[in-house]
């Protein structure tokens, strides 16, 4: 026997279905600071500022970062531990896959017992036709070799037709900062 | 009369067909709209044609960050 919906039904139990969806086939991406990342910093892999000789080391040359964006329908979260595209919007519309080049032009720094980081600026996708709707922007080393992933943030989910995609952060403090070590 | 860069709608699917037109804005109907709380300030404009987006764009201004919470413990301090 065919199972088949009344419309009304149908259409009370869409909303339902579509989170049930999500939920069991477990794509969403979820905001976080990658735990890989925590160990990373640890094993002093990435270089958000540049730092006179200080005992141990000289680190004269900052790494560079990037922010990709990401499909409502990718995985992105905790457990990442490096930029790659499965999930990123597709190199179309004026997309590049790999994101755009953060300005890092303020070092980490601290305040109390916070220390922080902001990119500088924010940035822009111009003329930017998206392949899908997006909610994610992925931070990432790109100097680093294997692209390690630093954090994942998310926001409301946007679909850019024909015109300018912008972020920007927020303010680089010891509350606000969009990496913050507490 | 201001003109605006939109996507075709139609498209003869020619090589050199562009993906975008110029068409008058008065033509378009736009919206406005916001998302306010915790986790961001977003804007985006929409403008439509026929009841088929045919141009958005989007301002996202993030407020809440990632954090680290504990790793001074761990380390000692």
């Amino acid at each position: 026997m065919k199972f088949k919906m009344k419309p009304l039904a149908r259409f009370f139990a869409a909303p339902f279905a579509r989170y049930a969806e999500r939920v069991l086939l477990m794509y969403a991406n979820t905001q976080a600071m990658c735990t890989s990342f925590k160990v990373e910093l640890l094993n002093g892999s990435h270089a958000f500022g540049a730092q006179a000789a200080n005992g141990v080391r000289t680190v004269t040359t900052k790494d560079t970062f990037n922010l990709a964006l990401f499909l409502v329908s990718a995985s992105r979260g905790v457990a990442d531990t490096v930029y790659n595209t499965t999930g990123e919007l597709a190199a179309s519309g004026n997309y590049t896959q790999g994101g755009k080049l953060l300005t890092n032009a303020t070092e980490p720094t601290s305040t109390g017992t916070t220390a922080f980081w902001t990119p500088s600026a924010g940035l822009t996708w111009t003329a930017l036709t998206s392949s899908g709707a997006f909610d994610a922007a992925v931070l990432y080393n790109a100097a680093a070799t294997g692209n390690e992933e630093c954090s994942v943030h998310t926001f409301s989910s946007q679909s850019i037709t024909a015109a300018d995609f912008t972020i920007t952060m927020p303010a680089n403090d010891a509350t606000n900062a969009l990496l913050r070590i507490a | 009369m201001a003109e605006i860069v939109i996507e075709k709608l139609v498209r003869n699917g020619w090589p050199d067909d562009s993906p975008r037109e110029m068409i008058e804005e008065s033509l378009l109907e736009k919206t406005t709209g916001e998302l306010d709380d915790d986790n961001e300030y977003t804007t985006w404009i929409e403008w439509r044609l026929d009841n088929k987006i045919v141009k958005r764009s989007a301002d996202v201004k993030l407020k809440r960050n990632v954090l680290a919470e504990g790793i001074a413990a761990m380390l000692g301090s």
